[in-house]
């Protein structure tokens, strides 16, 4: 069992511009993710998937909250992965960790980003 | 020389398309994969006739397979015959398998027309071969060394899918839902943290802070763009340096949180493993595949005056069982080009009629097969007789080696035969069917 802590900031402007988080999870590992801006509940979500949050201008100041739990389950890799984009904003925001685990485990990943002008 | 440019070529392309493998794969997300190596029987060698087997069970192509033939010598010198094989649409994006797409189950691809082309993406493979007899020293002018065959396959008819994949795919949507109750868990721990512990809302209080910093910052109008970049920098220098203090505080409790939730999913996810790795994909039922292409040589071994000789057709089918049993034929048309002289000295072309029969045996893990086949050649003349006993076995995953033994055409006007002695490898590429778990 293992776990990786994500605090970070984006710079996502204040225009007008939708803010679209995307969440990738490689080597056919099974995931699930639950999603919040500031205490709002986004969705929760199987596997890699995008998703809108809205407008720059409508979330400047929240904290972005990723909470996913991924387990080992592909016969031909140990390695459990977690790719977080954002984009919309000033440039695009990439953050990406791997790392290997005993055969059938997991790996619980969070990430609190603060969403700034 | 030449071959040593052909060796570089195929290494070539080998790196490039197991590359492109690797990269689709970091692309593909929701996914499960299946083993679905099969020996490929390349069109191009069997245009060539080095293939080891001319009657061919239709299997699930693999996205990218690389084949060295060599005969009789066992490895000990440059292999003289080789093939690749690829899936041209797997390369294309947007080429993602579904559960249903990939088994035209008829709950969910209902139209004819996208269930044809589900099976006709899947199944389209192109094959290039070449074939070389550098032993042959000869001054003869226009003499053609080296021949290249095109070839190209597609299934007609691909039987039923193997009911293991629902078993695995049961396991699958099994294993989810119990990491689905495990997040639940860990989310509702993490949630009832965030709200009480106390070094976690000082630490986001800070935070809350500099965010407010920044935005007073930016939304400051008597500031110049470079003083409110200035004063950005600072804050955010100050911001990375809590969010170093926040993770490694965080990291702390989750480290003894996640240690009594555990232990259920790894049980679990280690028996699936297990599982996934003993699963093998085949189909069994009717099946049957369209094939063709065409012969050209190259004078001279010179890729400049190159000349067609040969093109050919063939249906190629019959019934496999889910276990142990198939029995399978071929009927081929193949036209050798400018290959009879008639009696006003003009060059003729020559057709030929093909059919023949296999029976082959298949161990329930795919791993071993035995089969033996004999093909009719009807031509004008007389009939000729190919038989063989072929022999395949996995040595690894998506890595294949095939002993042929038998008696071949012996040429276009012979009667006897030559011995075919010849021992295969395969290595795969993209022999791995990636799939969404879930019917979405």
């Amino acid at each position: 069992m293992a776990s990786t802590t994500i605090n970070d900031y984006y710079s996502i402007g204040m225009s007008n511009t939708e803010i679209v988080l995307m969440v990738k999870i490689e080597h056919t590992q099974l995931s699930r993710t639950t999603v919040r801006l500031n205490k709002k509940l986004i969705g929760e979500f199987d596997d890699s998937f995008s998703v809108s949050l809205g407008k720059a201008k409508d979330i400047i100041g929240s904290i972005l909250y990723i909470n996913t739990t991924e387990s080992d389950i592909d016969p031909d890799s140990d390695m459990v992965s977690f790719g977080l984009e954002i984009s919309g904003g000033l440039s695009v925001y990439k953050n990406h960790r791997a790392q290997t685990v005993s055969p059938g485990g997991y790996v619980l990943y969070t990430a609190e980003i603060a969403l700034i002008p | 020389m030449k071959k040593y440019i052909y060796v570089i070529l195929i290494l070539v392309l080998t790196i490039a398309f197991s590359d492109k493998q690797g990269m689709a794969q970091s692309e593909i997300d929701t996914t499960v994969n299946l083993d679905v190596l099969t020996v490929p029987n390349s069109p191009a060698f069997n245009l060539l006739e080095i293939s080891p087997a001319a009657v061919d069970r239709p299997t699930t192509p693999n996205d990218f397979a690389v084949s060295f033939a060599n005969a009789s010598n066992n490895f000990s010198v440059l292999p003289r015959n080789y093939a690749i094989e690829f899936l041209p649409i797997s390369f294309f994006p947007k080429s993602k398998n579904s559960y249903a797409k990939f088994t035209n189950d008829a709950k969910y691809v209902t139209k004819w027309n996208q269930k044809l082309w589900n099976t006709f993406s899947q199944t389209f493979q192109v094959s290039v071969g070449l074939s070389n007899t550098d032993s042959v020293q000869t001054t003869m002018p226009n003499f053609v060394k080296t021949r290249a065959g095109l070839g190209f396959k597609f299934s007609l008819v691909r039987g039923k899918i193997d009911t293991s994949f629902k078993d695995y795919k049961k396991s699958i949507e099994g294993i989810r839902s119990q990491l689905i109750v495990l997040h639940t868990i860990v989310d509702q721990k993490w949630e009832i943290y965030k709200q009480t512990d106390m070094g976690y809302l000082f630490l986001s209080a800070q935070r809350d802070t500099l965010i407010a910093e920044l935005i007073r910052i930016k939304t400051n109008n008597v500031l110049t763009d470079a003083e409110k970049a200035e004063k950005s920098l600072l804050v955010t220098k100050r911001f990375d340096e809590l969010n170093a203090l926040k993770s490694f505080v965080e990291e702390e409790y989750k480290t003894k949180m996640l240690k009594a939730d555990s232990s259920s999913l790894v049980f679990a996810a280690q028996a699936l493993k297990k599982q996934i790795e003993q699963i093998k994909f085949k189909r069994y039922g009717w099946l049957l595949d369209f094939a063709g292409g065409m012969v050209v040589g190259f004078r001279n071994d010179d890729f400049q005056n190159s000349v067609l000789q040969q093109y050919a057709f063939w249906l190629n089918g019959g019934y496999a069982f889910d276990k142990g049993f198939s029995f399978m034929g071929v009927a081929r048309y193949s036209n050798v080009l400018n290959v009879l002289i008639d009696p006003e000295g003009n060059a003729t072309d020559k057709a030929y009629y093909d059919f023949g029969g296999k029976i082959e045996f298949q161990t329930n893990d795919n791993k071993f097969a035995v089969n033996g086949e004999i093909i009719d050649r009807v031509s004008a003349n007389a009939p000729l007789l190919r038989y063989t006993f072929n022999a395949s076995y996995q040595v690894g995953r998506n890595q294949a080696l095939t002993f042929s033994v038998g008696k071949a055409f012996a040429g276009t006007a012979q009667y006897g035969g030559n011995l075919i002695a010849a021992l295969n490898y395969v290595k795969s590429f993209g022999s791995s069917r990636s799939l969404v778990p879930q019917s979405k």
